[in-house]
């Protein structure tokens, strides 16, 4: 089991790393949006043959760049909504019950069937060489649809961390100060 | 009805089971999805196929990823967020409860008014109640106030955010209507502002005939002298003021998309937040924190006063917003996600077509239809957030609602807007509704350990009264919500 946590570990610190870059493109994405802003009504020039069109386009780069490197990140941080009302009156060791299987069943094969199809998805936009709709919009959107693929892989990450984690407890093996993040809320 | 055709019926059926295991609802959602892909093509390859697995992606892609109006919800959270933890938002509170201590329950109008303009904001429903509760009830039970006045005014108040606009509920239901969500903003301005006034005057009658229920409040509360109480409006109430009217107000009057708006408006929020944190304390303005409320989170490294000091801290601050703001909003798209590919593989599996036979099959006229999808929404408000019932009943309910016809009652082209107007007030009323009213649970969980359930229960009844007959106003008179975006936008 040690050595399964320790991948566990491994898995939560990668997938904090990318948390730690991705939760800035919501701040750009602010920062952005008002200078798009400022440029179009206040006349504030765009530099670099920057135009309008692609500045929007970026918005929602930076909004899926901002969700996709936090799903799977979120649900080790216990952020994913639940529907506590039976939940909370469980003894612990089904509510890893319910996590281990929940993994199993719905998490890591929804994670792993997404991911494959969005990959074949974003790489057949690189093939495709694909660029925006717009004429003056952004190219490579291969960039932006890789983001879905990445997303997808990161919650199965998540899940089989989750999963980890889950196993430990059940089997009363998982280190006391972790039970909270396994299974969150207050216990 | 063979296997094949209660195939859609029975994904509900699962869901709504397996929701209730308590398992993140977003896994739930895409698991189930995916399941009954599988199921289907096993039973029946002509009813789904592996190429339609190929079509998700560009699903997800198309409706969320490359989508300007969803761009708006992070930056909307964002700005919530900021408020709140750069402390404008409790001196805004405390301001407010300073200059409303001489009305009769001034404490109570005080929560009412600040969840009208915190509504502005948040539009999350655990958030605002959860941050009004710590903020306000505190002080409202210290001060003597009536368990029961004092539960049910910040619950309801609390609620009132998925219903004025800016509210990222209306932002979500306008995406999934395909309908514009300015128009959609501009038709819950006054019910929402109607049910906020219905509040206040309950409030102010209430306090008028029971004064013990609200003790005044002693005047030593908060700054003495003219010049103090100035200091303290121009601190604390005029800049949030100025910000939400601004965000709302570009909005309405069509200056500004909603994305546009939420950007400029989580821009102004980091400003104040600077302004509150840095600026302010440097030139020695007093800060309004004078009822031992908990301090404002700089980080553990913080420890001086100096100006460099207070510029860590506000980068602290910024940096714990961003970072939480993140959270929230990977668990919005998280559902989102799911739900998307929920209603793909219902969409596939005939799951429309069975709806509106079902529903056609009762035989219910428009009024029977409206009244039968309000009472399903008015119940899933019991167990569910505003953003799962919108998320997974919504693109369900859309193909009856193209059905509905009124006559003369509402424009056929309003009656989409008119709905989800319902529908907003609806749920709102759902979620303070005892025993199940979510909003309940949310602030049963942080309140001081004297508050009992059954308090709240029974301090919630008057303003489901008042919600039910602001739902009812609204129902009657379609012009309530229609009005303004009719003169405004046409």
């Amino acid at each position: 089991m040690g050595g399964l946590l320790k991948i566990s570990d491994g898995i939560d610190r990668v997938l904090t790393a990318i948390a730690k870059v991705g939760m800035w493109f919501g701040l750009a994405l602010v920062l952005v949006v008002c200078y798009d802003v400022l440029s179009r009504y206040f006349g504030v020039a765009k530099p670099f043959g920057l135009n309008s069109t692609m500045v929007q386009e970026s918005e929602y780069w930076l909004h899926t760049f901002l969700f996709a490197t936090f799903i799977g990140f979120t649900y080790i941080k216990q952020g994913h909504v639940r529907i506590d009302l039976v939940r909370d009156r469980l003894p612990i060791k089904v509510k890893y019950i319910i996590e281990i299987f929940g993994c199993l069943a719905f998490l890591i094969p929804y994670a792993a069937i997404a991911t494959w199809y969005c990959y074949e998805y974003a790489h057949a936009s690189f093939l495709e060489g694909e660029a925006s709709k717009s004429v003056i919009g952004l190219s490579h959107i291969w960039l932006l649809k890789a983001a879905l693929p990445l997303m997808f892989f990161l919650a199965g990450l998540a899940g089989i961390s989750q999963l980890i984690k889950s196993l430990a407890g059940f089997m009363g093996q998982l280190p006391e100060k972790r039970i909270a993040e396994t299974l969150g809320g207050d216990l | 009805m063979t296997f094949e055709q209660s195939l859609p019926l029975l994904m509900f059926a699962a869901l709504a089971v397996l929701l209730f295991s308590g398992y993140p609802v977003a896994w739930v959602l895409g698991g189930i999805g995916l399941s009954f892909a599988f199921i289907a093509i096993w039973v029946d390859p002509f009813l789904f196929d592996w190429p339609q697995f190929g079509a998700i992606p560009s699903r997800i892609f198309g409706a969320i990823a490359e989508n300007l109006i969803l761009t708006a919800i992070p930056m909307f959270i964002f700005m919530g967020t900021m408020l709140e933890r750069s402390g404008v938002a409790r001196d805004l509170l405390n301001c407010l409860q300073v200059l409303l201590r001489r009305v009769p329950g001034g404490l109570a109008l005080a929560v009412t008014l600040m969840g009208t303009i915190l509504a502005a904001t948040t539009g999350i429903i655990g958030a605002s109640v959860v941050m009004m509760s710590l903020l306000a009830l505190p002080v409202m039970t210290s001060r003597n106030y009536a368990p029961t006045l004092a539960t049910g005014t910040i619950a309801a108040s609390g609620t009132l955010g998925i219903l004025i606009p800016p509210s990222i509920m209306l932002v979500i239901m306008a995406d999934l209507l395909s309908r514009s969500v300015g128009n959609l903003f501009v038709a819950a301005v006054i019910p929402g502002f109607m049910l906020s006034g219905l509040y206040i005057l309950y409030i102010i009658t209430r306090c008028s005939l029971s004064p013990q229920l609200a003790p005044r409040l002693p005047d030593d509360m908060g700054p003495q002298s003219k010049g103090g109480v100035a200091v303290m409006v121009l601190r604390s109430f005029i800049p949030p003021i100025i910000l939400i009217t601004m965000v709302l107000g570009s909005i309405l009057f069509g200056l500004a998309t909603p994305t546009e708006a939420a950007g400029v408006g989580a821009f102004g929020a980091i400003l104040l937040a600077l302004v509150n944190l840095v600026i302010l304390p440097s030139l020695g303005v007093p800060d309004m924190n004078f009822e031992g409320q908990a301090e404002i989170d700089l980080g553990d490294k913080v420890e001086g006063h100096g100006f460099g000091d207070r510029l860590v801290g506000f980068w602290n601050v910024l940096k714990q917003v961003v970072y939480r703001a993140a959270l929230t909003n990977g668990m919005l798209f998280g559902i989102f996600i799911g739900a998307t590919l929920f209603s793909f593989v219902f969409r596939s599996l005939g799951g429309d077509d069975i709806v509106i036979e079902l529903v056609e099959s009762l035989g219910l006229g428009s009024w029977g239809l409206l009244f039968l999808l309000m009472a399903i929404v008015f119940f899933l408000g019991f167990f569910f957030d505003w953003i799962e019932i919108t998320l997974i009943v919504l693109p369900v309910f859309s193909p009856i609602i193209e059905l509905l016809d009124f006559g003369d009652h509402v424009a056929k082209q309003d009656i989409v807007y008119w709905f989800a107007i319902l529908l907003a007030v609806n749920l709102q009323t759902s979620f303070l509704t005892p025993p199940f009213g979510f909003a309940l649970f949310y602030m049963k969980a942080v309140a001081p350990k004297s508050i009992k359930i059954q308090q709240i229960y029974r301090g919630i009844i008057p303003f489901v009264i008042l919600q039910l007959i602001g739902l009812g106003l609204v129902m009657a008179f379609p012009q309530l919500a229609m009005w303004l975006p009719n003169k405004l936008l046409n």
